[in-house]
Parts: C-alpha cells; structure tokens; sequence
C-alpha cells in the first residue's frame, strides 16, 4: 500500500502551487479509500480524465485504472444542436456509452465519478447511470459530486486524490449550465444500486458514496 | 572542481582537442532541455513528411516525427514521439515519451511519459506512468512491479526474473466470479 505516500506528494504539490483553498476533505474519498485499502487488484475507473495524483494513488495501492474524461468524450461526439436542443435518440446515448466504457475489460469495483454527471444531458445521465450499475461488481463504490441546486451553470472541477481522504478540486473553465439535482433526484437517479450516502460538506458541494 | 589532479585535467584537455574526423563528445553531464534531449539523444528520426506501414523494430532510439501505422518493437530503447508524430499501433520500449498522438497499447520496462497536449489512446503498462497536466489520455493503466532481488538459493534452478507485469504476478487478485459475488 502505498497511499501515504501519494498523499504525501500531492499535498506538498499543492502547497507548492499555492492552491491549498481548493483542497478540501472528502469524507466520501475518505469511504472509498478505505474500501481501496482493504483489497488489491482491484479494477477502479476515473471518469474525470487521468491526472498524476489520481494515478499514483489508485495503481500505488496496488490497483488497475482506467481513465477517460467523459466532458472530453462527450463534447466531440454529441453535436452542438444535439446537446443545445437536448436531443439525443436512444441508439447514440448507446453509441456514447460504447465508445466511453468500452476499454474498462473487467467489471468496475469502483469509479470515480466526480462531478461529471451534471453538464450531461439528462437522458445521457441517466443512461450512464444505468451502464455504471451494470458493469459495476456488487459492492463497488462510486463516488459523485453534485453542484448547489441553485447553480445555473458551473466549470467541470479538475478532482485530484491527496491522500486517504483530501481532494483538490479546481474549476476548469470554461462555465456549462449544469443540471440541476437535489437529494430526492439523486436517490431516484441511484435507485438501481444497493445504497446511497450523503456527506455534508462545509461547501455547498455535495458529495455522494453510492454502493452497488 | 578546483583540487583536479594533473591527470583529469590532461584527460578533460585530450576531449576537448579538435578532432575533426570524430563526433563531437558532449562534455556537459547538466540535462539538456527536455524537447531538445528527446530529440538529440533518437538516433533514428521518422520525419515529419514520412508515412511509414508496417512494423518497425530495432535496438537504438527512435523518434517518430512523421506517421507510423504499424507496432513499435524497441525493447532496449526509448522511443519518442514528437509533437508532430502520429502512431496508430502497439508500442514495446524500455522507455516512451509522447508529445504527439498514439492510439494503441504502451509497454515500457521503465516508464512513459505522456507530455502536455499529447494524445494517447490505448492501454498503458509500465514501471513508471507519468502524465503532464493537459494530456489525454483513454485507456487502462498498470504499473510494472519490480521485485527486489531475493537471496539467490543454492538449490533455486532458475533466477526470479528482474521485473514482473502485475497481471502475470502470482499476488494478483483475479475479478470475482458470478458466484463468489455478494
């Protein structure tokens, strides 16, 4: 296990940078670091792209990753007048998903999801939600993030692992409306997996541990 | 530096003659700017204008600069793919460095290095992964493990070998069966 060890780098990058204000503590990372501990050879997915720290802390605890930026993958699939209009038929949210998913080659025991789900088209959300379920073991986690209700618009966050239980979460802009969620949303989103568990957080972002 | 012996400095004075016929000897042991050590140190060049099909394999430094639709097989070697170069193939080195794009599997016994703006699409296994902020990158990756040398045995019949892919370890966990799910 090597986890301290990439904390302990990632916290002396970020202080190096000067960014300490975006760090926050992760009660939910925390969870799931846990359960990263406890095994070994796990497969673990970042859909936030693959970034040094995530990396060394998931492959140093003995892990595999795979890493696709789903904000990346969905702006160069879906066409400007799909996602304007809110438009996507059932075969291209398909065609999405296969093409984003399609390199994990085992089932996923937990996947970093960040805040990923909101600048998505609804109906693409919930399809990957329902994709995740299905190609998740039972007993996997999967960490979301969820920005405040009120928020018409947000920059996707740039999530960096810090150790067991920091994240280093910096906005890249550009700004994207963002859809709007609150618990009960959430729980209906979720309501295919075991169970779901909120954090309170001192910001209004909200982090959520779902179990498969 | 200022205690040298005579005899250092007779030596350093020797490779600093001009000797026309030779290549000249870098005399610096500093690094050299990494784009500049990427390129200096390729000792074969795939420029920027060259299509090249087909699988190219070797013992020396490649860079690829142009295009390459094909597998890379340098198992000693350092491979770098310039800003300019595009692979569509498998890629075997002891080191790789992208700054361009790729699509196809990495291996490395050392490390690969994904640069700022590079494109890498594929699988990626090596001893060192190191990702620069503004790459991207889809695909699996695995660290190689080294293992630390074990105390040979008198009666051992082979060596462990010096590295080992996770996947081939025998401490790797394989993914659970339907019936050993809860």
């Amino acid at each position: 296990m090597n986890q301290a060890g990439a904390g302990s780098s990632g916290l002396a990058q970020a202080g190096g940078q000067g960014a300490s204000a975006d760090q926050r503590r992760s009660h939910a990372m925390q969870s799931l670091a846990r359960h990263l501990e406890s095994h070994f050879g796990l497969q673990v997915a970042d859909l936030g792209g693959l970034n040094q720290n995530n990396l060394d802390f998931v492959t140093g605890s003995g892990h595999r990753l795979y890493a696709v930026d789903l904000i990346v993958g969905y702006d160069s699939f879906f066409s400007r007048g799909e996602i304007s209009e809110g438009k996507a038929d059932e075969a291209r949210i398909a065609e999405f998903l296969e093409a984003t998913l399609d390199g994990t080659g085992r089932r996923l025991s937990a996947v970093l999801l960040w805040d990923r789900l909101q600048f998505l088209l609804p109906q693409v959300a919930l399809a990957l939600v329902e994709r995740l379920r299905a190609v998740m073991e039972p007993g996997g986690l999967l960490l979301a993030m969820f920005h405040p209700e009120s928020a018409g618009s947000a920059a996707p966050l740039d999530c960096r692992i810090l150790g067991d239980s920091f994240v280093k979460a910096v906005p890249r802009p550009p700004l994207r409306p963002v859809e709007r969620f609150n618990p009960r949303t959430v729980e209906r989103l979720f309501s295919g997996f075991g169970s779901l568990k909120f954090f309170v957080t001192r910001d209004s972002l909200q982090e959520v541990l779902v179990r498969r | 530096m200022w205690n040298r012996s005579k005899r250092e400095e007779e030596t350093q004075a020797r490779q600093m003659a001009p000797e026309p016929a030779r290549e000249a000897i870098p005399t610096t042991t500093y690094p050299a700017r990494r784009v500049e050590e990427a390129t200096t140190r390729a000792a074969a060049v795939i420029g920027k204008t060259i299509l090249v099909k087909g699988t190219v394999s070797g013992k020396e430094d490649l860079l690829v600069d142009g295009r390459l639709e094909g597998d890379v097989d340098l198992p000693e070697n350092r491979l770098t793919v310039g800003p300019g170069g595009q692979i569509e193939g498998k890629i075997r080195a002891r080191e790789i460095v992208i700054y361009g794009v790729v699509q196809g599997n990495l291996e490395a016994s050392e490390r690969v290095e994904i640069r700022k703006n590079a494109k890498v699409i594929g699988d990626l296994r090596a001893c060192r992964p190191v990702i620069e902020d503004e790459a991207y990158f889809k695909g699996n990756v695995e660290t190689i493990r080294v293992d630390p040398p074990k105390q040979a045995k008198p009666a051992a019949a082979a060596p462990a070998p010096a590295a080992t892919l996770e996947s081939q370890s025998p401490l790797i966990v394989p993914p659970p069966t339907e019936s050993s799910r809860g």
